[in-house]
């Protein structure tokens, strides 16, 4: 199955807009709204899609949560 | 993803092996599979279908096996049916091979084998969810459409409020509610990580608490360390100071030694200075009485002693000469005897000697005279009459010898108490009862020093105990980053469940735009502008003024189910393919012809099963518009025997 179909350039779109619209929001917490990057949204979703027939989602949760523990590893 | 080939082998119809290469150009994507009813059309998607899920018809593998196949070897144990479909994706591709064993050791499974790249095959218990990311057994309803069972299909396609269980397989096929699980997870995340928080927050709370109390033991330790340390600084000083007062003690000790031994030579210079009074008294004494010979002490001294031994020897000289005179007579007396008067021995013939005798002890008579003796005597009798004592004198010198002597001593004396009194120096100032009393209180002191001082060690020691548990328990503060985790947790929620609705209603629309665009080709009736999808995916037809009709025949039914299919497709997977069974159950010719020629310019690789009754190539090929890659010719041999065979176009 390919990744780049519409469905998931869909998926991709809405996450990406809701994303900079939370960005623009000047009362959205920024402490929330600067965690992730656009990219990292990306491979989410892209995690998501791959994995979306998959029983139980390791692979998107393992991604997820390498993202995450990197980023409080980072802080 | 793209069908490349699919080999049967003792599968239902087909006894041997059978192979269908599904490799087309994209100028002529079309596969056309004919065959009259009965024949096998239907037994290639059960094949597909058997191969990737294991599951086809509800029938169980000993009664898919081909039974010619079957009955000419019921024992061999070699005997096998197999179906193998090949397929590639993103540049790899993929083997599926299932078979089973009638009489193999376990004839209860069939067993699948992947390979990717025509490697290793994959672990059997993954080949699952290899399919599952490729053709999902839920979806698979739309990639191997049955005309003749999409009942299903039509009556969501003509219900208003679409049918529920194609609108769950819908949203399947979209992911729908693959964003609702994500949420879902997101949400049981973000639990977790408040939970988290909760007890971190809790942890932290108590870590302040802990770092107050730390902070309060801090202080205690140090000033439990200052008075420790003032402890130390008493107890060194009275220490310092016992130490100064036994010197003190030790000083005092000497210094009265040293003064009894001063008050004993101060006793002992009195009794010299008295004794020497006493010898200067009677030398003045004795000087005052005989004053006038005192110079001439010495000399009369002289003479009297002279005087007095002259008399002494001229007595001695008197008296030898007496006894001379005695025993000269006695001589005499024998000499004229010739006898000794007292022994009567005879000396008659030895005379001579006697005379001898005689001569000599009268060669020793002295010159000495009883005027000789008067007048020495008559002499000292001078110094008499003068007072003249030399024995005084003699004490009277003796005396002065001892004054002068008594002098040096006392001299002496007086150096040594001197000496005595630089040494014991000045006098304490206090004396000894007072010092010991002081040396008593300065050991209690210290005393008391020393038992406080081990107080002290004990407090800090448990002290320091408390806040090394302490300074632990304040080292494992949760640091405000790991509130990253909730939050991040949080935004992801946030954003999935707001991006969802988004998404459904932009894939909702992106289907709805397809399905229209294949409608619009198939339908005849042009008055439509379109298909509308609603939220629970039933499907209405569009007219120019933006209202909708409800599908009311059949015909529009199964386009709406062809444009709708074909909308999700298009939608949902890259380089889709449909195998569409028996399409045109319920289309007339005008709808079969738009069926074609929208199958033939849709994009997808859209294989197509007819009978006959539905297509005949010298009449009906021309909807395909030259479109068509290949034609398979399904043909039945005898009940249990088909074959298909690839036509040369």
């Amino acid at each position: 199955m390919s990744e780049s179909n519409v469905a998931l350039d869909l998926l991709l779109r809405a996450v990406i807009q809701q994303h900079r619209s939370n960005m623009l929001d000047p009362i959205a917490d920024k402490s929330h709204t600067s965690i992730f990057t656009e990219q990292e949204l990306s491979e989410i979703v892209r995690a998501l899609w791959l994995d979306r027939y998959s029983d139980n989602r390791s692979n998107f949760q393992k991604t997820v949560g390498a993202l995450i523990t990197d980023k409080v590893s980072k802080a | 993803m793209k069908l490349e080939k699919l080999i049967l082998h003792n599968f239902m119809a087909y006894k041997g092996d059978h192979e269908i290469d599904f490799g087309v150009s994209s100028h002529s994507p079309l596969i056309l599979f004919l065959g009259e009813n009965g024949h096998g059309k239907s037994t290639i998607q059960n094949a597909c279908k058997w191969c990737l899920y294991d599951q086809t018809t509800e029938m169980p593998n000993s009664d898919l096996i081909n039974r010619k196949a079957y009955a000419e070897q019921p024992n061999d144990p070699g005997l096998s049916m197999s179906v193998t479909l090949s397929w590639a994706d993103e540049g790899k591709s993929y083997e599926l091979f299932r078979s089973w064993e009638p009489n193999g050791k376990d004839s209860t499974n069939s067993h699948p084998i992947l390979r990717i790249d025509g490697g290793n095959a994959v672990p059997a218990n993954s080949v699952q969810d290899y399919v599952q990311r490729f053709l999902a057994k839920e979806i698979s309803h739309f990639f191997f459409f049955d005309g003749e069972t999409q009942k299903e299909f039509d009556a969501m396609a003509t219900s208003k409020n679409g049918s529920g269980s194609i609108r769950s397989e819908i949203e399947k096929t979209l992911s729908i509610p693959v964003i609702s699980d994500a949420v879902n997870w997101f949400k049981v995340k973000q639990a977790e990580e408040s939970d988290a928080l909760v007890k971190a927050n809790k942890q932290n709370e108590n870590i302040k608490k802990a770092g107050l109390a730390l902070e309060n033991e801090r202080k205690l330790r140090n000033t439990l360390q200052e008075e420790l340390n003032d402890q130390l600084v008493k107890l060194s000083e009275a220490s310092k100071r016992i130490e100064a007062v036994e010197a003190e003690l030790a000083t005092m000790q000497e210094s009265q030694e040293l003064s009894e031994a001063i008050a004993g030579l101060r006793g002992e210079k009195t009794a010299l200075a008295t004794l020497r009074k006493e010898k200067f008294q009677f030398i003045t004494d004795a000087l005052s009485h005989n004053v006038f010979w005192a110079p001439l002490a010495i000399k009369l001294s002289a003479i009297q002693n002279q005087v007095v031994s002259q008399i002494e020897v001229t007595q001695k000289a008197f008296d030898e000469n007496k006894e001379i005179a005695t025993t000269i007579d006695y001589l005499h007396r024998i000499e004229s005897n010739g006898f000794c008067p007292v022994c009567k021995s005879d000396h008659s013939q030895d005379k001579s000697k006697f005379v001898d005798e005689i001569a000599r002890l009268r060669a020793r008579i002295q010159a000495t005279t009883q005027s000789d003796l008067t007048e020495l005597e008559d002499k000292a009798k001078l110094f008499e009459q003068f007072s003249f004592n030399s024995d005084l004198y003699v004490d009277l010198r003796n005396i002065q010898k001892e004054y002068d002597s008594l002098g040096s001593e006392l001299a002496k004396v007086e150096n040594k108490i001197r000496d005595l009194e630089i040494k014991r120096g000045h006098s304490p100032s206090q004396d000894v009862q007072i010092a010991v009393s002081s040396l008593k209180n300065l050991m209690d002191d210290k005393t008391l020093a020393t038992r406080n001082i081990e107080d002290y060690k004990e407090n800090l020691a448990a002290a320091d105990k408390r806040i090394s548990k302490l300074e632990s328990a304040v080292g494992k503060e949760i640091s405000p980053e790991k509130r990253i985790a909730h939050n991040a947790f949080s935004y992801l929620l946030e954003i999935f469940e707001s991006s969802k609705e988004v998404y459904v209603a932009d894939v909702r629309e992106q289907v709805q735009k397809y399905s229209s665009e294949t409608f619009l080709k198939i339908i005849s009736d042009k008055k439509y502008t379109g298909l509308r999808i609603n939220e629970n995916f039933g499907v209405e037809l569009v007219l120019p003024d933006g209202r909708t009709d409800p599908l009311r025949s059949t015909g529009q039914g199964k386009v709406s189910t062809i444009s709708l299919v074909s909308g999700l497709i298009k939608t949902a997977m890259d380089e889709g393919f449909i195998l569409m069974d028996t399409p045109f159950v319920s289309l007339d010719i005008g709808h079969r012809a738009a069926v074609c020629k929208w199958a033939s310019e849709s994009g997808l690789k859209v294989s197509l099963f007819m009978h006959s009754g539905e297509f005949v190539w010298d009449r009906d090929s021309h909807y395909f518009q030259g479109h068509v890659g290949k034609i398979y010719r399904i043909e039945k041999i005898d009940d249990d025997e088909s074959r298909v065979t690839l036509e040369t176009l």
